[in-house]
């Protein structure tokens, strides 16, 4: 089983967040295992299993049971660091040597991507797609692990 | 060399010990890199119309002294000093509105600043004639603040290391942050702030020869605000600090994701006194009780401290920086 924990935090903007994978649809269709989400209410559901506000002890559970993970820049792959489980960090605007951690697998498609200010409200980043790795570069990653 | 910025923050003294300050300032035996004259006025005027300081700007100018003239936010002089303090100068040396350094004073205060790396701030003598105490004996200890009188009021006959410092001294900047807490009068800034630097390791100094005539005007100054509750505001935010003296104060007012990475870092921290937002990563009393005890916790804003250190490293390093 492998878990995904595809949304960073919601803007207050409403805006997408500039962290969040835009090839998530095209990455799992290619993932031929079991797949549960985890995340919050008024995340898109992405899969059938999706476990939403699940308390910090009951996902650190659900860590431990995982083959691996694949997320974004977001808490979770903190809490998951936390719970020695390496796994798949998808990078965008902001800088795995600031805010990942090298026990995972950090996928970034280039450090000219990365946003020039990385302490600042990520509202005022516009979200863009190319600065994301492929899907089947990901893949490849996790049928590795 | 280390950059020195002269900093002068005035209000209300225009014509009475403003221009005193700036001659004194432009006839320094040791130039400062900069001078910056934060105009805190309620009205303020442009200065250039009038003929002494005309004769002002052009003496900087022809010694070749970069300064400034900034209309401040009226906030209070902590704001003031703050944004001289993150100016991007190794010291800031701070001169009040009213208090005329005589020509050596930068020069004395820089050879002691200078001389080692673990200098924090140096002081002189603040002088108030006819008051002279006799502070041959004062420690300059916080636990006896208010028991002695400020080593600075009387003349300094040799260098004391001391805890805290009261009125126009150089400072290692970038360092430690004013309270940005305190209210319009700030009450015991320059106190908070110096002892914060010893906190963090740094020596603080009272030094000879630096002699600084302090002409007390009952009119104007940044303190010219006189509400009572003001002062009772800073001084509750100066007993809180102090009664947490012994223990490194933590305020997580950051991500989730955040505490977690702190989480690996808390174990190394000495007698942590802790504020959070999600107590059951990190536990300790919430945010708004720091911001009733502190005022101001932007202080140990994590995000706002790697921006000024142009961070690289990591963040758990960050962290690790900020309260190790």
């Amino acid at each position: 089983m492998i878990i995904i924990a595809p949304f960073a935090q919601t803007l207050r903007t409403g805006k997408l967040n500039p962290k969040n994978y835009p090839y998530w649809k095209e990455l799992i269709s290619m993932i031929d295992e079991p797949i549960i989400q985890v995340g919050v209410e008024g995340e898109e559901q992405l899969v059938e299993e999706f476990k939403k506000n699940l308390p910090i002890s009951e996902l650190r559970q659900l860590i431990q049971t995982c083959r691996t993970w694949v997320g974004v820049d977001s808490f979770f792959q903190h809490l998951a660091w936390d719970e020695g489980k390496p796994g798949i960090v998808l990078w965008g605007p902001s800088d795995p040597l600031i805010f990942g951690h090298p026990e995972n697998i950090n996928l970034l498609k280039d450090r000219s991507h990365l946003v020039e200010n990385q302490f600042i409200w990520w509202e005022a980043t516009e979200h863009q797609r190319e600065r994301f790795v492929e899907p089947h570069i990901i893949l490849k990653h996790i049928n590795k692990e | 060399m280390h950059k020195v910025l002269c900093s002068v923050a005035t209000r209300g003294r225009y014509f009475t010990t403003l221009p005193l300050v700036l001659n004194a300032i432009i006839n320094q035996t040791r130039q400062p890199d900069k001078l910056v004259i934060f105009d805190d006025n309620d009205e303020p005027q442009d200065m250039r119309k009038e003929m002494i300081y005309a004769y002002f700007f052009q003496m900087l100018d022809i010694k070749g002294i970069p300064w400034e003239w900034v209309f401040a936010g009226k906030k209070g002089q902590h704001h003031i000093h703050q944004q001289a303090n993150m100016m991007g100068y190794d010291f800031v040396w701070r001169v009040d509105d009213d208090a005329i350094p005589e020509p050596e004073v930068l020069d004395d205060l820089t050879y002691w600043a200078f001389f080692e790396d673990d200098v924090g701030a140096v002081g002189g003598s603040i002088l108030t004639p006819p008051y002279m105490p006799d502070t041959s004996k004062v420690t300059g200890k916080i636990d006896n603040i208010d028991n002695e009188p400020n080593i600075q009021w009387g003349v300094i006959k040799k260098a004391k290391e001391v805890e805290h410092l009261h009125c126009s001294f150089l400072y290692r900047a970038g360092v430690h942050d004013y309270n940005l807490g305190l209210s319009r009068v700030a009450h015991r800034e320059e106190t908070l702030f110096t002892y914060g630097l010893h906190q963090k390791g740094y020596k603080i100094l009272a030094v000879p020869y630096a002699t600084t005539w302090h002409m007390k005007n009952p009119n104007g100054g940044i303190r010219m605000e006189t509400k009572q509750e003001l002062y009772e505001h800073d001084e509750k935010i100066f007993k809180n600090t102090l009664s947490c003296r012994d223990k490194t104060i933590v305020v997580l007012n950051c991500g989730l994701g955040d505490h977690i990475v702190f989480s690996h870092v808390l174990p190394s921290i000495p007698n942590a006194e802790v504020f959070t937002c999600y107590p059951e990563i990190v536990q300790g009393q919430s945010i708004a009780k720091a911001i009733e005890l502190f005022g101001d916790i932007d202080q140990w804003n994590i995000y706002k401290k790697m921006d000024q250190w142009g961070w690289k490293d990591s963040l758990e390093n960050a962290f690790r920086k900020m309260y190790l």
